[in-house]
């Protein structure tokens, strides 16, 4: 069996009493190009720099092309590229100044493609990085963590902030590396991965939700439409997959969660056999996101009037 | 080696105006020190503005030996934080640097734009004052190491366990104030018999809790620099590794935190005086005798005396002639300390140190030794208590006395004649007149005082033929240099001053008080070889006795 790319078990991290990370099980397989989402303050950063050994876990392990993730350093950086929104660069330096001065640590440094990648981008090789505009220290940032192709990068955050053409040149560059590079990112903004994401993750307080291939995961969300004979209210007990359940006159709506088109179907007629049409609609990403965030967040406020009810 | 060299050249190219900044200083600083060093010698009244001159000289020469070591802090904090290792947006931490490499080339750096620019500038300016560079290579190494000890690694500890430079500016003076109340606080406690007056005060108590074991070395610079050493070089190795910066700081807190500990919580000494002498100087053996023996020496012409020097004062002064044994040829013998125990018949007993036994130094009677005392005579001087003293006095007491002594062999003796100009003197250094006439000889050596040494003249009781002028009163022989010395002091600028000045002499049988140019400096160097007591117990003395 192929060792994924990347294999968590239990990985946790807390700052103080926080728990940033809670005992997330992540595999990326090789290849993949894995799109890690959550909301702001998820704790998708925090899961990236353990990754990288940026941060070490409080519980837990990662590996990271068969190594132990806090054991990450030196030459184990050859076959890893990192670009974060908030990562620092030598400001000092010129473009043409970092990329030579990167070029003599990798043994692998493609100067081909580091030229490709220098006139891909436009970058003005004798401007200082602390003279360029975001998107360009963006790009700066690509070229030098692309050029030794690498068989990771770990992208946090890295179109965050930057004008759709931008973030576009960025995607088709690294899309043209994915053949070669196994890709983990991380974004709040759904819609920028969707399109190229292979893989995905949903990272909620901390808590990896699910984890999975993006085709599955699309094909097993369904948004249904069920219309009825009569109004009927809703049935005290439905199916946990069904999410976000609504009935208004004759219509049922709901999010299904385990889609599978003869056995939803049944499992709507057990529970409304008056169900006189059925629609399912496949979701965008943002959709099921929003479907997983509020379901759980109805759950969360059911869950705790439960509790003040036992209290009372 | 790749890696190093490749990370020193990029901090090179970018911080190149700091290292400019920082070898300009030390040139100015060479420039100066040769400059000040080649003054003439005054051998004739100047005016007051060339005085003025060399005092401006003085003055500037301060201020760049104090503007240097900010220099290498600068580049030094420049450098660290070039990669720094607190934070986690460093885009160097996701880049295939070895820890090992890294140390390494901010290593090199501070070899190459510290180091390598001070031991030059160094070696100019010993070869400017005459003094021979290359002989002075241990004392040049070790004062490298005390830098290293006492300034560089701890400046590159706290940069690599801070985030920015306000924020190592702010720990280092932190550092600084707290150094400066536990010098501040073992100072003020040096009228409870600590021997202190600054940091060495601290590290002498340090070293009295520590010593049993032999964990640190005898000399108080030497103690400092070591245990900085090892402190700051845990935490930056920690910091390099793990980057675990919490940790790191914890250990360099660690460091501090004992020295409050030892002196703040344990005020008093944990070793009674005699258990310290005891210590520090063994009692004399059958097998290896006290040098010198002690005894009694009170006589007609020296009695007891006890006297206060006003009513008011709460302490008494008590004084007793001693008489020495003869001391053997080419020994030399120092008083280090003196401990005095008096003990009468009902069991009040009073300890304490003697103040004053003159002269500390004991030499051969064919020596040229003189003094207001005959050659074996010597009296110790002790403040007692008022109260003490008026219980003790209504009878006979016994006095215990203890000397700590160290036993000097003369490795070496150097006869010249006086000179009109600089002239070097075999382990002393470049030596000259200072003031024609004021009867001292002025010597430069490299790093560190001399060894102890003997200095003689033989005076002329006629004027010299040339312009020079009596001293006006007569003089004898003197003492020049440091019994126990470390291979150099700590500092940037390596020329050590040091005087000779003849000591006022009533009792010189020649009676000269000119030096004149030719006339024989004979120079008898010591060298420490064991360290002992000698003890004398006075019985029966009575205290009362009015004198």
């Amino acid at each position: 069996m192929i060792e994924p790319t990347i294999h968590t078990e239990d990985l946790s991290r807390k700052f103080g009493r926080t728990l940033a990370v809670d005992h997330v099980g992540l595999d990326v397989p090789e290849g993949a190009i894995y799109a890690l989402v959550g909301a702001n303050g998820a704790g998708k950063t925090t899961l990236i720099k353990l990754l990288v050994n940026i941060l070490r876990p409080t519980a837990g392990i990662a590996r990271v092309l068969g190594m132990d993730s806090s054991q990450l350093s030196g030459k184990a950086f050859n076959r890893i590229g990192y670009v974060s929104e908030n990562q620092e660069l030598p400001e000092g330096m010129t473009v043409g100044g970092m990329l030579d001065y990167f070029r003599a640590f990798y043994s692998t440094w493609d100067r081909d493609l580091e030229g490709q990648l220098v006139r891909q981008f436009d970058l003005p090789r004798g401007r200082k990085l602390s003279q360029l505009s975001r998107g360009m220290k963006m790009k700066a940032a690509f070229a030098s963590s692309l050029a030794y192709r690498p068989a990771l990068m770990v992208l946090d955050e890295p179109f965050s902030g930057l004008d759709p053409l931008v973030r576009d040149e960025l995607i088709e560059v690294l899309l043209e590396r994915a053949i070669e590079t196994t890709i983990l990112l991380s974004s709040h903004d759904l819609a920028e991965i969707e399109s190229f994401s292979s893989h995905v993750g949903f990272l909620d307080s901390g808590k990896l939700l699910f984890s999975e291939e993006m085709s599955v995961l699309s094909e097993r969300f369904r948004e249904v439409s069920v219309t009825l004979d009569k109004p009927s209210p809703l049935p005290d007990h439905l199916p946990a997959s069904w999410l976000q359940p609504q009935s208004a006159d004759c219509m049922l709506r709901f999010v299904h969660n385990r889609y599978e088109e003869l056995a939803t179907a049944r499992e709507i007629f057990a529970h409304f056999p008056m169900a006189r049409d059925i629609s399912f609609d496949a979701m965008p990403l943002r959709a099921i996101f929003l479907a997983i965030a509020k379901a759980k967040r109805g759950a969360a406020h059911a869950n705790s009037d439960a509790a003040q009810e036992v209290h009372a | 080696m790749k890696q190093v060299l490749h990370i020193f050249a990029k901090d090179v190219r970018r911080f190149w105006p700091e290292i400019l900044v920082s070898l300009a200083i030390t040139t100015a600083l060479v420039c100066a020190v040769s400059h000040l060093y080649s003054l003439p010698m005054r051998t004739h009244w100047i005016s007051p503005e060339d005085d003025a001159r060399e005092g401006k000289l003085r003055a500037l020469t301060s201020l760049i030996t104090l503007l240097l070591p900010v220099s290498w802090w600068l580049l030094i904090a420049r450098v660290i934080y070039a990669e720094s290792l607190v934070g986690d947006r460093q885009y160097w931490l996701t880049r295939p640097y070895d820890w090992k490499k890294l140390l390494g080339a901010k290593m090199t750096f501070i070899a190459a734009f510290v180091y390598l620019p001070l031991v030059l500038a160094q070696g100019v300016m010993l070869s400017a004052v005459g003094l021979n560079p290359f002989a002075s290579i241990p004392g040049m190494l070790f004062n490298l190491l005390l830098i290293t000890g006492v300034f560089v690694l701890p400046v590159v500890a706290i940069a690599t366990v801070t985030s920015s430079f306000f924020r190592m500016t702010l720990t280092l003076l932190c550092v600084l104030i707290g150094v400066g109340a536990m010098a501040a606080h073992s100072s003020g406690n040096s009228n409870n018999g600590f021997y202190s007056e600054s940091l060495d005060g601290v590290f002498y108590q340090l070293r009295t809790y520590l010593s049993p074991a032999h964990l640190l070395p005898s000399g108080n610079q030497l103690s400092l620099a070591l245990l900085l050493l090892a402190v700051c070089s845990i935490a930056i190795v920690l910091q390099y590794t793990l980057r675990r910066t919490w940790l790191s700081r914890l250990v360099l807190l660690g460091a501090p935190v004992v020295l409050c500990v030892v002196v703040f919580a344990f005020p008093h000494r944990a070793l009674s005086d005699q258990a310290e002498m005891n210590r520090d100087f063994p009692p004399p053996t059958a097998g290896t005798p006290a040098p010198v023996q002690i005894s009694d020496g009170r006589d007609d012409h020296h009695p007891l005396i006890r006297h206060r020097d006003s009513p008011w004062d709460n302490f008494v002064w008590v004084k007793v002639p001693l008489h020495l044994s003869p001391i053997p040829e080419g020994t030399a013998i120092v008083s280090d300390d003196l401990e005095v125990t008096v003990t009468n018949a009902s069991g009040v007993s009073w300890s304490g140190k003697v103040l004053d036994l003159y002269p500390k130094e004991f030499l051969p009677s064919s020596s040229n030794v003189s003094g207001h005392w005959p050659e074996q005579s010597r009296r110790a001087d002790f403040k007692m208590p008022l109260d003490v003293y008026d219980r003790l006095k209504s009878g006979p007491v016994n006095l215990h006395l203890t000397l700590a002594l160290t036993e000097l062999k003369a490795t070496q003796v150097i006869r010249i004649p006086f000179p009109t100009h600089d002239v070097f003197v075999s382990g002393v250094g470049v030596c000259g007149p200072n003031v024609v006439g004021a009867g001292n000889i002025r010597c430069r050596s490299a790093f560190r005082e001399p060894h102890f040494t003997y200095v003689s003249a033989e005076w002329s009781f006629t004027p010299c033929p040339t312009s020079q002028t009596a001293v006006g009163e007569v003089r004898g022989p003197t003492w020049a240099g440091l019994v126990y010395s470390e291979p150099a002091e700590l500092g940037i600028t390596p020329i050590m001053s040091s005087w000779v000045d003849f000591m006022p002499d009533h009792n010189n049988p020649t009676g000269g008080e000119y030096l004149c140019t030719g006339t024989p400096i004979t120079f008898s160097q010591y060298k420490p070889v064991r360290r002992t007591q000698a003890s004398l117990t006075i019985r029966n003395l009575d205290l009362s006795e009015q004198q």
